[in-house]
This record gives C-alpha cells, structure tokens and sequence, in this order.
C-alpha cells in the first residue's frame, strides 16, 4: 500500500508546475518579442551606409537609417511597431471607415500599382493629373486643361493653388520629376506605372504648364496620366521610395496618420483644393468578405468594399444601400488557337459558343440584373465601344448549326483554367457557362488555379487545355490594350488573327483621338465577326454602405472621398 | 507487476549533477544542432517550392507587361540569376539573418515579420491557456465515467465541434456576438474585447482534440492498478481522479499541447483573416498571394525558430516530469 504514497502528490506539483512554466514561458517570449519591435521610423535615400538621421517632414521628426536597398544606398526606414489598429468608435461623427479587402501591397509608394486593391486608399491621399468620370469621359484633375499641340507633343495646364499635405507647392516641377522618375530613375521605370507611360521621351515646364514629348504619335496619353499619382519632388528626394511609402504625402483630400499592418488611420488634409467633408477616416484591411459584412452590421465600418451577391442577400435594405456599380472590364473565356489542333480553330465553333450561353440569365440570376451581356471586349464606358453591335443572341439551335457546319455535329470537350474570387459570383457564372455548353453538346472542363499560376501560364502561352479565364480590362477605360491582348502581337501570343493587325497599327499611328475611335470601332467589329473570347458579362461592383453614409459614389472604383459625410 | 513508484523513483541524488551536466546539457546543444539543420531545411525547401509556385517579376510587372520589361525586373531583382546562384546568395544572407527587402514595399522583410509576430504569440497564448483551462477540467470530468449519459451526450457534443472547421465557428461567434448582440468587436485588435472573439474561435477548434484525448488517458488511468489500489486505501472518487489518475494522464497531453501552440504559432491563418488580425497568418496569407519571397523566408524563418523552441520546451519539460525519460536517455 505504499506503493502510490507520496510519488503521485509530488509528480502532480511537478506537472502544475510545468504548467505554470510553460504559460510564464509563453507571456514572457510574446512580451519580449513585443518589445523587440523596432520603434516607428521612416526612411529615405543616402551615401553612406549604417549612418543614422533624424529629418522632419511636416510636424513628424523621422529616424533614418542608411542602408543597401536593390544595390541602392537608401536612407531606410525601419518598420513601425505595429500598434493597435485604430477602429474609432461606431458612432463617432466625422469618421469615414471602409473595410476593403488588402491594403496597397506596396503601401503608400503610388508606383507599384495600378487599380485594386491600392487604389481604395491612393485616391485619399493622392491625386492624378486627369480623372475619368462615370461616364467615361476625361475630365480635369491636377490638370484643368490638355492640349495635343502636335503628333508627339502634348501641353498641359497645372490647376492654381494646389499644396502638398507637407506645404510644398503643386506647380510644373511637381510634375517633370514624378514623370522623370518614371520614365528615366533605374528604379522607377521597372514599376507597374511606369508600363503605362513608357512612350514619354521627354517632360518639361515651368510655372503652371507642361510639356510632355512622346516617342510615338499618342493621342490617349492624358488616359494614361490617369494612373499616374503625383507626388511631391523634395519630399520624395528627401524619403527615397523607401520612406515614402511609409509616409505618403499627396494633394488628395486626407493624409496618413499612421499606416499600421491591417489598418491606415487618415486625418483631413483641410487645405486640399479637395478638402474633405469628414475629420478622419481609416481603412481597415478585412480580408473575408463575409466578414466584412458582419463588420459593416457591428457597425466597425461604414462601407464594405467589393463584396459578393451572396453576402448581400441578407443584408437589411432598411439599414444598409447596397450600390451595384458596372465596372468597365467583360469577364470572358480567351479561346487558345495557337497551339496545336483544337475545335477552336474554326470559326464557325468559336461563333457557336457565343450563341450558346445564356448571358440574361446569368445577369439577371447572378449579377443582381445589374450587370450586362457581353457582346465586345469593351463595355460602353470604354473609349472604343462599339454601340453597333448587336448582342448574341441566346439561339442554341443557331449554335447547334454552326458546331454541325464545322463538323462536330455532336460536340466535344474542352478545358480551362480559370481563376475566381476576383468578381462577383464569377465562380457561379463560370459554372452557368459550362451548364449552357453543356446543352449543345460541348463539355467544358473548369481548372481553377491561383492567379500566380495563371501569370506564368499566360506569360508562356503554357496553357494544357484549349481556353482560359481572362478579363477585357484596360486601366485607361483605352480599347486598345484588351483588343491588343487577343492579337498576333499580344504578349501572350494565344490567339493569332491576322485581319486585326493592320487595323491595330491604325489605332497606334492614330494622330487624333477621332481617327483612334474609328480604328478601335474597326477592330471591335472584326472581333464581333470572328470572336477571340466567348464574352460573357460586363461586370459590377457591389458595394455596402452604413444608411448614415451620404455622397458616396464609384467612379470606376475611384472613390471622390472628398464628397462624403457620414452623419 | 511493475511498482508504479518505482517507474517514477527519483534519480540518486549523487546522479543529479551527472544528469544535468551530461545529460541535459547534452540534448540541450544537440537541440542547437538539430534547429541549425532544420533551419537550412526548412529554408531550402521553401526556396525551391516558392521558386516553383511563380514568377514575382510577372506580378510586378502586370499582365500588360512586355517580356522586355519583365526581364528588366528580373535583372533588378537577381531573378535572372540561375538557380543555385540564388540560392547560395540567399542562404549566405539569411546566414546574417539579413532575407533582404519585401519587393512589394521595399521594406526589410525581416523587421515586417518582427513587427507582426507578437500579436500572433500574444493570441496564441491566450488561446492555448483558455484551452487548458477548459481541456483539463472538462476531460477528466469526461474521463472519470465515460459511460454515464450525461457524460455521452457532452462527449457527443465535443466530438461534433472537433469537425466544426474554425473559419464557421468564427463567423457564427461574430454573427452572434458582434452582429446580434453587439457586445464584442467582429475585427481589429483594439481594446480588451477585441481579443475574445479571437481567443475563442481559436479554442474552440482546439479545446475539443485536448479534450477527448485526456478524456481517453483519464478513463484508461482509471483502470490501473495503482487507481484500484488507491480505491483499496479509502481514496475518494475525486481524490482518485485529482490525485492519481489526471496526473498520469496529463503527461500524456502535454504533447499535444505543445504541438497545439505550435500549430498556432506557425500562424492561425483563417482566424487572422476572418477577424483582420494584424499577425503573421495575415502577413504570410498576402505574401504568398504577391509571391514576396523575401517576406515569406523570413516568416517561415522566424515560425520554425518558435516552434523548435516550443517543442524543445515541452520535451525538457517531460524529462522533468517523467524520470522514465531521463532513465532512458541514459
């Protein structure tokens, strides 16, 4: 009987014991490491590596580092230490919040990105030199007038009065040196941006007006200033790339606070010539669209951004304005015709498709009846739109003829890799398509891959199956650049149709904006005739707002924060 | 019949400097060995498999990008250089602990990790405590008498949310608690009630595995002989459980706790997303889409340094605790 005597008591104290240790443990490692976080600082660039400096850009004194960045000496800013995201009371007045899905991956550098997700949060702090409004047109930004004065020249005149949030003064020079960076920096000309404006061969100007020099005839370069931030010369000079994604400085209607790992908190920038009507705004990176919505309800945000009709379909309209927007990009299934043999080949199959699915059903079951039935790479916001052509007709037995004429009288098989979880319901939608083929004897076979894989198949034509999933998009609202990635000289080089190449080199060489659109109305033409994509749908963008939110309006995902009030 | 009190006889105390001068400083520098070998693993494999899964430079660059200018980003990144080249400069800086600059922010990647991994300790402390505090209580209760009704339908119960996956539990605690009632924050880490949503949907995909493993070493402690004997010497059925049985179960458990933690280490990734938490599972999540390999290394870098000291400690632990190891080790 004494067996378990005394050992059980004395193991049981060792084991609580480790216990204990095992949390203290835990506690003191989470606490030290939290310490171990640098402090915040910003960085910028330099000559002498490890030096150190304190500079101060507006109230802010910022700690600097020297160090090698990409072969570069840059003065550096060490990363902040992540502070609570600041998620401002519900019900606080003058506070704009908006839930998006990922914060700009570069942060606060305007170059590394074009469009979503960055551009939910540059259009607060930043401004372009032109905008486009909802209805596609070219309206004035930073720039109140342009002027093509010859081929390769075009002369812009600057708005008056315009301040950086740090007080430097907007004029020309503000101008030459973001476009400079862009087209001659070693680094800036290898960023996202810079892909857009790589014909300015020169840029020049003094006071309130610009002198922009291109290599090439172009008449669209103020479409392609729309993707262009400005930011501020010295500055930038002072911060490097480096630093100034850290502290972003702009013209826009906010500046950044703090720019934490899920959250950027934002206060008015009250002398913007876009001065806001709110005090402060944050944008907070939510992820899960569900969740969201679910934040959205709690009352943490005042705006879901890009969410699906699923997560709608609950949501109280009484409490909530769900705003479906078009978003000028057509969701379509590229046909591969360069690789080998395949049904695609034909003509007539490549017409059959496009008479076989159901594109009103899918707007109107899917899209909330909000969005549009594809007939063109192009919706009617698009410069090159062609208003001429008639839909497709859903006509399975049209379709049926056209597949026996080109003799698959009872169909085949195809397969497509596709990507999902970019657009609403485009999973759903991919799926109705394969239903619909389905109905006239044609199997579709859907890989879903992730977009990096997608990339690489794209930039290789390394496709295994016989089409693909691919967007007609353009950042400019510019018809050339979807036309020109379903040619001969497209960079993915997966689809060849050699009656477009003439034409594509009429839209290049067009020295007028309205010789531009007759070639883009050409090309879309041939296009409708011999389609390199069956096109689906114009998609949309689907919105949510607090019932307290006022003005708010999306312009092609460009938010006018400015305008908003939240009550 | 093996004494159960000779099994856990402690050493000699003429061997206890011996143990802790060999022995235990012994694994302890072979422990440092093994982390030295599995961070170049570890490193290695995430090198190869990241450089398989995509080209960064075509992200950089966009699907509007020439192949002129994607070799152009190439070459500024280094990505034009073979293979092998690429690995030996990665290794011989990550040697430095330097994995270089984020090429979406151009930002050290390492200090990106550094700044986001105590928000993920902190979580995963919280969570792995509240789920002892819930797992032990709840398990021996279950593994005393397994056979009662009650005991079933709540063994049920458990069974059902170990198959419940974390990202529906999150959702519904946030539907309920945030969206119903309002008492809790759904995202953000801001104030002591952010914290709760988190800490729970975390425990509770993690309490119930504890739960029903303890719950089996209790019930199969209860029918040792040193229970019986205890039972024999007039030991209350709470004394029995408290006293004899969870202890000896407990040992067993330990390890999965540790593993548990260092699950969660290695990053809650759909916890952190569902509810926007500002870690390193959301930081690893937005990495891997932009393919920043730099910020991925480092995170995976500093994720295998924690758990190798996570499971290093729950062995040594065990070695304290149970003298069977120590004795087999000899």
């Amino acid at each position: 009987m004494q067996v378990n005597a005394g050992q059980p008591k004395k193991r049981r104290t060792l084991i609580f014991r480790g216990l204990i240790a095992v949390m203290t443990t835990a506690l003191f490692v989470s606490g030290t490491v939290a310490q171990a976080a640098p402090s915040p600082k910003a960085g910028a660039a330099c000559s002498k590596a490890e030096a150190k400096v304190t500079v101060k850009s507006g109230k802010k004194a910022l700690k600097l580092t020297c160090a090698k960045v990409k072969g570069h000496l840059i003065w550096v800013a060490a990363i902040p230490k992540v502070k609570k995201p600041v998620v401002a009371p519900a019900k606080l007045g003058g506070n704009f919040r908006v839930g998006v899905a990922a914060l700009p991956t570069g942060k606060g550098n305007p170059f590394v990105g074009i469009g979503t997700p960055g551009i939910y949060t540059m259009a607060a702090i930043y401004d372009s030199l032109v905008t486009i409004n909802e209805e596609g047109d070219l309206v004035p930004s930073l720039a109140t007038k342009w002027n093509q004065t010859s081929d390769t020249s075009w002369t812009l005149t600057l708005r008056d009065g315009v301040t950086f949030s740090n007080g430097e003064k907007f004029d020309a020079s503000s101008v030459v040196s973001t476009l400079s960076y862009l087209t001659q920096d070693p680094v800036g000309a290898k960023t996202i941006v810079a892909a857009e404006v790589n014909n300015i061969s020169s840029v020049s100007g003094s006071g309130n007006t610009v002198t922009i020099t291109t290599k090439t005839a172009d008449s669209i370069l103020p479409r392609k200033l729309t993707v262009v931030w400005m930011v501020a010369p010295k500055a930038w000079q002072t911060l490097g790339a480096a630093g100034y994604a850290l502290t972003p400085i702009g013209t826009g209607p906010f500046t950044v606070t703090e720019w934490g790992a899920t959250a950027i908190s934002l206060q008015a920038n009250k002398a913007s010539w876009r001065s806001p009507k709110v005090d402060t705004m944050q944008v907070l990176q939510i992820p899960d669209p569900t969740a969201r919505i679910q934040a959205l309800q709690s009352g943490q945000i005042d705006l879901a951004v890009q969410v699906g009709p699923d997560e709608t379909s609950e949501v109280d309209r009484k409490k909530f304005q769900v705003v479906y927007d078009s978003f000028p990009q057509v969701m379509s299934l590229a046909f591969i015709t360069t690789k080998g043999d395949s049904p695609l080949l034909k003509k007539e199959v490549r017409l059959a498709l496009n008479y076989a699915i159901n594109r009103d059903s899918i707007v109107n079951n899917l899209l909330g009846g909000k969005g549009t039935a594809a007939n063109q790479g192009s919706t009617k916001l698009v410069f090159g739109y062609n208003s001429n052509l008639s839909k497709y007709p859903y006509d399975p037995t049209k379709a049926k003829a056209l597949l026996a004429t080109a003799g698959f009288p009872t169909g085949f098989s195809i397969s497509a890799d596709v990507t999902v979880g970019s657009f609403p319901a485009d999973a759903d939608i991919y799926q109705a398509v394969a239903r619909d083929l389905k109905r006239i004897g044609v199997t579709l076979l859907l890989r879903q891959i992730p977009f990096s894989e997608w990339l690489g198949l794209y930039s290789t034509n390394g496709w295994k199956g016989q089409a693909f999933g691919l967007s007609w998009n353009s950042n400019t609202l510019d018809a050339r650049r979807a036309i020109g990635l379903f040619s001969c000289s497209g960079p993915g080089k997966f689809f060849c149709n050699e009656d477009m190449t003439p034409v594509l080199t009429e839209i290049d060489n067009a020295s007028s904006e309205s010789a531009r659109k007759a070639a883009l109305l050409k090309a879309a033409e041939i296009n409708y005739n011999n389609p390199p994509a069956l096109y689906i749908v114009g998609q949309v963008d689907i919105n949510v707002l607090g019932s307290a939110v006022k003005g708010f309006k999306n312009v092609n995902r460009y938010f006018p924060y400015e305008k908003i009030t939240v009550r | 019949m093996t004494l159960h009190s000779e099994k856990l006889s402690p050493p000699p105390a003429t061997s206890g400097v011996r143990w802790w001068g060999n022995s235990f400083v012994r694994v302890i520098l072979g422990r440092v060995g093994q982390l030295a070998v599995l961070l170049w693993g570890v490193s290695t494999l995430l090198f190869f498999l990241l450089r398989f899964a995509g080209d960064p430079a075509l992200i950089m660059a966009g699907d509007n990008a020439t192949s002129e200018f994607v070799d152009e980003i190439r070459v500024q990144y280094g990505l034009d250089r073979p293979l092998f080249v690429q690995y030996f400069f990665f290794l011989w800086h990550a040697a430095k602990l330097d994995f270089g600059y984020s090429l979406a922010s151009g930002l050290p990647s390492l200090d990106l990790v550094l700044a986001q991994l105590p928000w993920t300790i902190k979580l995963s402390g919280l969570a792995i405590m509240l789920n002892l505090l819930v797992a032990i209580p709840l398990g021996a209760w279950l593994g005393q008498a397994p056979e009662r009704r009650t005991r079933n339908a709540v063994s049920s119960l458990v069974f059902i949310l170990q198959g419940t996956p974390g990202f529906v539990t999150g959702l519904l605690l946030i539907q309920f608690f945030a969206v119903k009632l309002g008492l809790f924050p759904s995202i953000g880490s801001e104030g002591t009630l952010s914290w709760v949503l988190p800490t729970l949907t975390l425990t509770a995909f993690l309490a119930p595995r504890l739960t029903r493993v303890l719950a089996s070493n209790v019930a199969e402690a209860m029918q040792t002989d040193f229970v019986r004997t205890a039972r024999a010497a007039g030991a209350s059925e709470s004394q029995v459980l408290v006293r004899h049985a969870l202890p000896n179960a407990l040992l067993g458990t330990a390890a999965l706790a540790g593993s548990q933690l260092s699950y969660l280490l290695s990053g809650a990734i759909i916890t952190e997303t569902i509810f926007a938490w500002p870690g390193l599972g959301l930081l690893l999540i937005d990495s891997v889409r932009t393919l920043d390999f730099p910020v991925v290394q480092a995170s995976v870098f500093v994720v295998a340094c924690f758990v190798f000291f996570v499971n290093t400690s729950v062995e040594m632990l065990f070695r304290i605790l149970d003298p069977r190891l120590k004795q087999r080790t000899k």
